[in-house]
């Protein structure tokens, strides 16, 4: 779900290659190789900067710490696989991080890039670009510019094909990092226990997540008492301890995302009872929908046909949830989706209902999909 | 800052203007609509539109985030939109904007600039012109910098406090973050480095401290959009003489430095006075890249703004907010840092943080 995005990514093992074997990295690249060889694109291309989509550091392990830097890899049929990158101060430690051999800095990447397919002496003449959404207005246009005699396509299908389904290191990262939002609301409806502000909630969650070697973490709350009812970042108003909040938790660990949302009171007792129950049905039971081999659209349809017969309400503003892994949002959306899911994709998923006076109520949870029943990882 | 707008808007050459930014926040990037808005853009698109005639439009797509941004702006027209350039070209055209200021085109996709530019009969950029309004900080700015400074002062005291041997750079990072959380901070751009011979300052990683280590700290709290930044050295256990003497010469050059500020001094001066400090020390050859490219930065808008060389040739002026940093390589102790943030006054620079300026020793029993 989209929230204030860190002004710099950090965590237990920023140059660590063990999150991604070199094994990994090659099947990965052969992986690319040959879905090239299908569309007969002779180069890909795959820019991060910001690592929204997860696309670079699918390829390479690289997470670009500072947002606004971006890094470009290119892959071919036959040379060795180069990665460019903007500060040459950090290229160290950006060659500590990934099984790439060429690592090196320039100040346009985009530029650099299209001079280095010029060098290659592999016949070039269509390239596929991957992550390039994210590339700034200078940089995409000092590509195309510099690229203006290849045909340029679109390739993000080719990675987002790829990562649909998850190894099993991938679901045992993100059950790490699953857990991490876990221990987290634990914590907090253990430990607080008097009125407190949001930002004290919010540092409280962001230290036990560093603590735990969380790359990125974020928190929206929601808290009506306080303000408009949709879920947002904390700011400095109070949450007594018999308020109801819901509570939204979203961990990054070795790379992999997860998220987790709870209705919370924090004198611990149950908020509101009789729509918590109605919505813990509902939402137990939307999530036993989700079955390898189910589509989107019944998901949705068996959910719609559930809440009618309660007294809540959908809310349309808060999609049902999304593939997740690298991305905090990967396809499939749910909202939108025609594809069948498939056996292990993970997906952030959330029913997002309002009851009595418009009040906010959100259930969701991190699951694995498996061969027969979801498995929830934020239990 | 929203007044300044449009103000800026109203008496120039432009018909409306437009701030934008695609939600990610840098320390390297000016963040012109946070700045200005006084809120923090989350959404992947976020556009505040301003008119000559004074209409103001905030557009978000991000439905959601539409409550949060009136009540922290206090703008009525925020539009939560599933496309802010499908949206924005019927306003340019309601609204009769033939030259359109800008500021965050680079935070733009292509397709949308593309649009936007063929929408108009010309698009300026104006961040030039947000820099300057920016540049001599009222009292209300200063105000935010004196908190962001005691929020730094927090950090390094905690940094301090947590560092140890056993601890983990990352877990140190841990405590720090939320002693500065705790004063206030809103987000951290933090660099830790531990060892015997630092090469460069990172983000801190699963390095185990030891003891004789040297901890550098580079500390940069965020606040409303703003950010500042202390710089300091550690020494797990007590330093040998070769570092204390090494050390000697960042002290130098900082005080040789804060010595020579006042108005309308170039801050080039700056990199020079430092410069020259090492170079009389015998280290001319790592006062350059690869081992130092700047002596310190401008806190502008937002983030970072003019980066301090021997070539900057603008000239300081009351209110600007700096910091200062003869953080240097030196091959037989590695990398040392010391950087204090400053604001020009009309007789000179204040130190914003009360950190004092010298290498620390945690003594480790």
């Amino acid at each position: 779900m989209k929230s204030r995005e860190p002004v710099i990514t950090r965590g237990r093992d920023e140059w660590d290659q063990v999150n991604m074997p070199p094994e990994a990295f090659r099947q990965r690249v052969t992986q690319v190789r040959d879905r090239m060889a299908d569309v007969n694109i002779d180069a890909m291309l795959v820019y991060g900067r910001g690592d929204r989509d997860g696309h670079l550091c699918y390829l390479t392990n690289l997470i670009n710490k500072v947002p606004n830097w971006g890094s470009l890899a290119i892959i071919t049929p036959e040379s060795e696989v180069l990665l460019y990158e903007r500060s040459s101060r950090t290229q160290p430690v950006i060659e500590r991080s990934t099984w790439i051999e060429t690592v090196e800095s320039c100040d346009s990447i985009a530029e650099r890039s299209a001079t280095r397919l010029e060098e290659l002496n592999e016949q070039i003449k269509t390239i596929g670009t991957i992550g390039f959404d994210a590339m700034t207005y200078s940089q995409s246009t000092a590509f195309e510019n510099a690229c203006a005699d290849y045909e340029v396509r679109d390739s993000d299908a080719v990675l987002w094909e790829l990562r649909k389904t998850k190894t099993d290191q991938e679901l045992d990262q993100l059950r790490r990092s699953a857990r991490i939002n876990t221990e987290i609301l634990d914590v907090l409806q253990e430990e607080i226990d008097s009125t407190v502000s949001e930002a004290e909630i919010e540092t409280k969650a962001d230290y036990l997540a560093r603590l735990r070697g969380a790359q990125d973490f974020r928190m929206l709350l929601s808290n009506p008492a306080q303000t408009e009812s949709d879920l947002r970042p904390a700011e400095s108003h109070t949450v007594r301890e018999t308020d109801v909040v819901v509570l939204y938790l979203a961990t990054r660990f070795e790379g992999y995302w997860s998220e987790l949302i709870r209705p919370v009171r924090f004198d611990g007792r149950v908020p509101d009872e009789s729509a918590l129950a109605e919505a813990e049905l509902v939402y137990d039971d939307f999530v036993q929908s989700l079955r390898t081999g189910s589509t989107p659209n019944e998901v949705r349809t068996r959910l719609e046909t559930a809440v009618s017969g309660t007294d809540l309400s959908i809310d349309s503003t808060y999609a049902l949830g999304n593939g997740i892994g690298l991305g905090i949002e990967e396809p499939p959306a749910i909202q939108s989706s025609k594809a069948k899911f498939s056996n292990d994709m993970t997906l952030a998923v959330r029913v997002p209902l309002r009851w009595d006076d418009d009040r906010l109520l959100i259930i969701g949870d991190t699951i694995a999909m498996g061969a027969e029943t979801p498995a929830v990882l934020t239990h | 800052m929203l007044d300044s707008l449009i103000s800026v808007v109203g008496e120039s050459d432009i018909d409306g203007a437009l701030l934008y930014t695609d939600g990610m926040h840098s320390i390297a990037q000016p963040s012109y609509l946070e700045y200005v808005a006084g809120v923090t853009p989350i959404a992947d698109q976020n556009g505040l539109f301003v008119s000559s005639d004074g209409d103001v439009i905030f557009l978000v797509d991000l439905l959601r985030d539409v409550g949060r941004i009136k009540r922290h702006t206090g703008i009525n027209d925020v539009r939560g939109v599933s496309s802010i350039r499908t949206e924005l070209l019927p306003i340019l055209e309601e609204h009769g904007i033939g030259s359109l200021g800008i500021a965050g085109k680079d935070r733009m996709d292509r397709r949308t600039y593309s649009e936007l530019a063929d929408g108009v009969e010309t698009v300026i950029s104006i961040e030039d012109r947000l820099f300057e309004l920016t540049r001599g900080k009222d009292t209300a700015e200063r105000e935010i910098f004196r908190k962001l400074a005691r929020i730094a002062d927090a950090g390094f005291e905690a940094a301090y406090e947590a560092v140890r041997p056993g601890i983990m750079e990352y877990e140190l990072a841990a405590e720090v973050e939320q002693a500065m959380r705790s004063a206030g901070a809103t987000d951290n751009f933090n660099l830790f480095s531990t060892g015997t011979d630092n090469q460069l300052m990172h983000a801190p990683r699963d390095r185990i401290v030891q003891q004789g280590d040297v901890l550098l700290c580079e500390l940069s709290p965020m606040y409303r959009g703003r950010i500042l930044q202390i710089c300091r050295t550690i020494a797990i256990g007590t330093p040998d003489e070769q570092l204390t003497a090494k050390y000697a010469l960042l002290r130098e050059a900082m005080a040789r430095t804060k010595q020579r500020l006042t108005p309308g001094v170039e801050a080039s001066t700056i990199a020079t006075t430092m410069n020259e400090v090492f170079r009389d020390a015998g280290y001319a050859e790592y006062c350059k890249p690869p081992y130092m490219r700047t002596r310190g930065h401008e806190f502008g808008v937002g983030p970072i703004g003019m980066s301090i060389t021997e070539e900057t040739e603008t000239e300081l002026q009351d209110g600007m907010v700096l910091v200062v940093h003869p953080n240097q390589y030196i091959p037989e102790t590695g990398y040392l840092a010391l950087g204090d943030p400053l604001i020009v006054t009309e007789n000179g620079v204040t130190t914003l943080t009360r950190t004092d300026a010298r290498l620390f020793t945690k003594e480790v029993i």
